[in-house]
């Protein structure tokens, strides 16, 4: 099943084309704005060098976040307008996903952390299971400190951070973790679409795709507004 | 529909996600429209008094996939059948109009059809060519809408000369304004039209601002002081309120500067056609004063139906099949232009 993937949830831009089993090509680019002009070049870019056409694609699969709303929201329309048009399936896969997969360690805990602005991160935490990650939490927006403090009270032995909350936040984290906190290095940050297949790998075998027009992005927050509402009117 | 189409006709699809309103709409040869559908979101920004831009972004994601599906299962027509796809591009919120962009070009893409950017404010002028299909410039054109409220000479097709625009509110915004402060809802346009219908519009002198000769620009915000002052000076229990009299009011002061100085605009420029154009030109009363008082003038007066005004994708698909036309395209790489002014060139 030839599948294209891509994440615009975060400041790279990544498209991959995979077979279902193995990754065919990827390209990854550092890209803090202009997801917008880029995706749609890129992916036809990606899919000409390796001799197909958008026809030849079976299935999209998605980053579907956490991450920047802007962002995210134009990788899933484009996402979800291919998989509408070309009649294919649409698999959306969290993007923290795609970093834990890519921060894969025996034994540890895994704990994407994504800057979320007005001093957050999104966080989740993974377990190795094999050649993939185990989610075992909710995605949350979380202050850095109180992150810290749960795992510390967690008595986790080793926590292998990645994500550019560490560019703001890594202090913090080690402040309370010490030595058990472990800071993946910049290159292992990012969402890549490889990692997107690499995750969906088990979903695409069972044929488990998502509904084209419930499939929306990961916010975890409500719009500021209405959680100003929900502040004033719910006490 | 497919059966009898004209190898000469031509489909354009409009897309349209500047505001609050997901739209998808297929127009034939720019005047006969084929299929239209409409998402409004107005029940998710009531409860903020104003369009939330987060949440309008996030609604035109959910719903522009199902708008497209209902449209072409409407028109009974497929990708196939088009000739052309049309997205507004600006002026409007940036991640709404993202949205209408992003699937506008994955269409382009995928089916190979030519992508054509058009200006929302355009196709709010463009809509009168529905009823219209002989209208022809040069003609002065108010535009009247919740974000937008200006007077522009439009010398040709595409060619536009602003002559003057609100200095602060829009009118459609102050509406929104003065029945929020009145307890009577959003969005208030619709409200207070409806409710000044049994009101004196002379009951309360409110100020007309700006009349002074020459001036084509607008002010509301003084006006929508004053409104607030003479209830406040009433000194009375919300209930108790005069507010026929004061919808009425309030409605005449926006509605006389707004017909005096669009009569001066075609004047000064010696034109004998006005459009009005935007969600305010649905408006019963700014409607019967413009017919009357262009119609004393010698003026001719072009108006779209109600359902044309608010905003659509007819419009686009209108705006977007002249573009089309004359050859306008945009790239795959385009990014929407939230500050996009009438006939500033859309290069993408
Ligand atoms: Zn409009």
């Amino acid at each position: 099943m030839l599948t294209l993937a891509f994440d615009t949830s975060s400041p790279v831009l990544t498209v991959a084309i995979g077979d279902g089993e193995r990754i065919i090509t990827e390209t990854t680019t550092w890209l803090p704005r202009g997801h917008m002009a880029k995706l749609l070049p890129a992916i036809d870019g990606l899919l000409k060098d390796a001799g197909l056409t958008v026809q030849d694609v079976e299935a999209v699969i998605i980053g579907s976040g956490p991450g920047s709303y802007t962002g995210l929201r134009i990788g899933m329309v484009i996402a979800r307008t291919l998989a509408q048009l070309l009649k294919v399936p649409i698999l959306g896969i969290s993007s923290l996903d795609a970093i834990a997969q890519r921060n894969i360690k025996e034994g540890a805990l895994i704990c994407p952390v994504v800057d979320a602005k007005r001093g957050e991160v999104y966080a989740a935490f993974y377990r190795s299971a094999g050649d993939t990650v185990n989610r075992f939490t909710n995605f949350k927006a979380i202050a850095p400190d109180a992150l810290a403090e749960l795992l510390q009270l967690e008595g986790y032995e080793r926590v292998i951070f990645a994500g550019d909350g560490l560019k703001l936040y890594s202090d913090v984290l080690v402040q309370v973790l010490g030595d058990k906190a472990k800071l993946a290095p910049e290159d292992d940050w990012w969402p890549l679409a490889s990692d997107l297949i690499n995750v969906a790998r088990p979903r695409i075998r069972a044929r488990d795709f998502d509904e084209l027009y419930q499939l929306a992005p990961i916010y975890v927050r409500l719009s500021q507004a209405e959680e100003i509402w929900e502040k004033r009117h719910r006490g | 529909m497919k059966d009898i189409k004209n190898i000469k006709d031509i489909y354009v699809l409009g897309i349209e996600s500047s505001c609050d309103e997901t739209g998808a709409a297929i127009v034939r040869n720019g005047t006969d429209v084929v299929a239209s559908v409409v998402a409004s979101q107005i029940e998710f920004h009531q409860k903020f008094g104003g369009v939330v831009p987060e949440i309008a972004s996030r609604k035109h994601l959910e719903m522009l996939n199902p708008v497209l599906d209902d449209v072409l299962e409407k028109a009974q027509l497929t990708y196939e059948d088009l000739d052309a796809v049309a997205v507004t591009i600006g002026p409007g919120l940036v991640g709404a109009l993202l949205m209408g962009l992003g699937a506008a070009k994955v269409i382009s893409y995928v089916k190979g059809l030519p992508l054509v950017g058009v200006n929302h404010i355009e196709g709010h002028i463009y809509a009168n060519l529905i009823d219209h299909p002989d209208l022809k410039p040069p003609l002065i054109s108010l535009v009247v809408s919740g974000g937008h409220t200006m007077l522009v000479y439009m010398e040709d097709f595409g060619i536009y000369e602003p002559l003057g625009q609100t200095l602060d509110d829009a009118v459609g915004e102050a509406y929104d304004k003065v029945a929020s402060f009145l307890g009577l809802g959003y969005p208030g346009g619709p409200i207070i039209d409806e409710m000044a219908k049994k009101g004196d519009p002379t009951a309360i002198q409110f100020p007309r601002a700006m009349l002074k000769k020459g001036e084509l620009n607008f002010s509301l915000s003084g006006l929508k002081t004053a409104v607030l002052n003479y209830v406040s000076h009433l000194n009375l229990d919300a209930h108790e309120l005069p507010l026929h009299d004061l919808t009425a009011s309030f409605q005449a002061a926006v509605v006389d500067v707004l017909v005096v100085k669009t009569i001066r605009a075609a004047r000064e420029k010696g034109v004998d056609k006005i459009v009005l154009a935007g969600g305010v030109a649905a408006n019963s009363y700014l409607r019967e004063r413009m017919i009357a008082e262009t119609k004393r003038e010698g003026l001719l007066l072009y108006y779209p139906h109600i359902f044309l005004c608010t905003d659509n994708a007819i419009m686009i698909a209108v705006a977007g099949y002249y573009r089309y036309l004359a050859g306008d395209r945009i790239t795959l790489e385009a990014n929407p232009i939230p500050n996009l002014r009438l006939g500033q060139k859309i290069e993408a």
